[in-house]
């Protein structure tokens, strides 16, 4: 059975599968209660959440966005010292943690939208060293290298998401939540309107699309969406630092998106569950993590340059074997001339 | 009669090079409306002056009576002007459907939230959407490809995907730069038919860019001739045809000598 006939299979049930899968994730914390496996669940959803942001912008919007997980900590450091400093009530800091990292989106976005490719990519990363830099050393606020600590956990009317199984609850309805606006938004005009800007921005012009516009919108809604995972992440594990927040974090997210596939949802979760269980599983081999990621990289570019639930309008030449199918069958057409 | 659209005195200068150098025309209503000249003669230099790519040095132009010199193309698009590109602009990693239903953009007016929640007018305005593309795509013969990615089909249904995108606005001036280019004369001719019936059947005016002579001799109502950024002819085909100013611009001076005294 090949991949693509699968996919189709699974296309076909769409409803049976998906419901399937939604009673095997809400049933999984109550039949397994095993720590570490509901530690990775939750981190995978996390990262899911932060991959999807990252799609908008990466995927759907074509613009490397180095950035990402400086949205991640301005949704992390909101929220915490809202929590530490006011009595405003979790959903709160939440929602303010989101709408924070979307003005920061917005802010970003303005330079990026001058230049494109290489350079956006070297502009976000800037982003990321200076939001690293300030959340260093603004030490009276964000108490420096040492981190914020004693975050309370997240409730909501009360009830306090202060278990392992109740947090993934919580963050399932949110990755649902998030999944369900996000899928929505890039199905409809305005996710139209972004996929043309990164495939032709002057044939998007000529259907009347204003092309700044399309993209700071991905970039405010893909920082909001990161800005939330980071305050779940900070009302989770109770402490941040902004070590929490490098560079590998936002290598590991484009590396998620790139291997589920670019202007995939379901690519980004793929991705993500990916390379969080990954290391898990090679446990042994700790030391070589990043450099087996990489190998890993380098295969789905030679093999599958997509991504695994990417749109094969991404594949290119389709990568080696692409080549080696084209080579055999010229070969065979040689032969066959050649009788 | 009022024009469709009115050009005055468009300079377009690239520091020393005139690559449109004082052009002025006016196109009428559900006119075909043909640019005729040698490579580099500024064709496509003055479609992108038309469609805001560029803004000209000088000039003025003139869309149902408003100045719309200098606007950005997204807004000249919205006023009602589609084009098509002699390098094929699609979206190509989308659907040939997806392609042209963001031909529609600019109509589409329900919001972000409705699509978020789903709302009836959302879901309504996509439905008439997919249905106008539909049926431009039956226009143009790909009804049978909608689902297939653009970047998949051949050249020759590229260029009519291209022309479903424009339509699919109904714009009020579409122009086409060298839709035909690239096919073989048949196809070509499919072209040319494909954009006169088109004409009659959804009452929009065209101005059209070809390098084959045949088929722009045989599809445009005016024919402007351009040389070196000059206009050095307009008229209508049969008069283009003959003009002895024409024939030396295209064929050399030998030639012209030649059907003067022939």
């Amino acid at each position: 059975m090949t991949f693509a006939s699968l996919k189709k299979a699974v296309n076909a049930r769409k409803w049976p599968v998906l419901i399937v899968c939604l009673v095997l994730l809400v049933a999984a914390p109550i039949v397994i209660q095993h720590g570490l496996v509901l530690t990775v669940m939750i981190y995978i959803m996390l990262y899911s959440i932060l991959s999807m942001g990252d799609m908008v912008i990466l995927g759907y919007g074509g613009m490397l966005n180095m950035g990402h997980t400086a949205f991640y900590g301005v949704g992390a450091y909101v929220s915490a010292l809202l929590a530490l400093h006011t009595d405003l009530p979790f959903i709160a800091c939440f929602l303010i943690a989101g709408i924070a990292a979307a003005i920061f989106g917005f802010l970003l976005s303005v330079p990026c939208l001058r230049v494109s490719a290489d350079f956006l990519g070297l502009i976000t990363l800037a982003f990321l060293e200076l939001f690293k830099a300030v959340v260093t050393n603004w030490t009276a606020v964000t108490r420096g290298p040492m981190g914020l600590v004693g975050i309370p956990s997240a409730s909501l009317f009360g009830f306090e998401f202060n278990t392992q199984i109740r947090f993934y609850y919580l963050i399932f309805v949110v990755l649902i939540l998030v999944y369900f606006i996000l899928s929505r938004m890039m199905k409809a005009p305005f996710g139209r309107a972004l996929q043309a800007t990164r495939d032709d921005e002057i044939g998007a012009r000529a259907v009347g699309i204003d092309v700044n516009r399309q993209k700071v919108y991905a970039f405010v809604v893909g920082a909001a969406v990161a800005g939330l995972a980071g305050s779940l992440f900070a009302h989770y594990v109770g402490f941040i630092a902004p070590n929490s927040f490098a560079l590998d974090a936002t290598l590991l997210i484009t590396q998620m998106c790139i291997l589920g596939g670019l202007g995939s949802l379901k690519g980004a979760i793929f991705g993500a569950a990916f390379f969080t269980i990954m290391p898990e599983i090679i446990r042994p081999l700790a030391e070589y993590r990043v450099g087996v990621g990489g190998v890993i990289m380098l295969l789905v570019i030679l093999i599958r340059p997509q991504g695994v639930l990417g749109s094969r309008a991404f594949a290119g030449k389709g990568g080696i074997f692409g080549n080696l199918g084209r080579q055999l069958k010229r070969r065979q057409a040689a032969l066959a001339r050649r009788k | 009669m009022a024009y469709v659209i009115e050009i005055q005195d468009i300079c377009m200068h690239f520091g020393g090079v005139r690559a449109v150098d004082g052009i002025s025309a006016q196109v009428n209503p559900s006119e075909i409306f043909g640019i005729i000249g040698p490579n580099g003669s500024g064709k496509s230099t003055l479609i992108n002056v038309l469609t805001g790519v560029y803004r000209p040095t000088r000039g003025k132009v003139m869309f149902l009576g408003q100045d719309i010199t200098g606007m950005k193309p997204h807004k000249i698009a919205g006023q009602g002007i589609a084009r098509t590109f002699q390098n094929l602009r699609l979206f190509h990693a989308m659907t040939v459907l997806e392609n042209v239903m963001i031909g529609q953009h600019t109509r589409l007016k329900a919001g972000g939230w409705q699509a978020v929640l789903g709302t009836r007018k959302f879901r309504e305005s996509e439905r008439e959407a997919r249905e106008r593309a539909e049926e431009v795509l039956k226009l143009v013969g790909l009804e049978k490809m909608s689902s297939e990615i653009a970047a998949d089909m051949a050249y020759g249904q590229q260029k009519r995907l291209e022309l479903a995108r424009a339509l699919v606005s109904e714009p009020k001036l579409c122009l086409l730069d060298e839709p035909a280019a690239g096919l073989n004369s048949k196809e070509a001719m499919a072209m040319m038919e494909l954009i006169k019936k088109i004409r009659r059947e959804k009452d929009i005016t065209f101005i059209l860019i070809e390098h084959n002579m045949e088929a722009m001799m045989s599809t445009a109502d005016r024919i402007m001739v351009m040389d070196a950024g000059k206009k050095i002819a307009e008229d209508i085909p049969e008069v283009i045809k003959n003009d002895p100013k024409v024939v030396r611009v295209y064929l050399g001076e030998e030639a012209s000598h030649a059907a003067e005294n022939g």
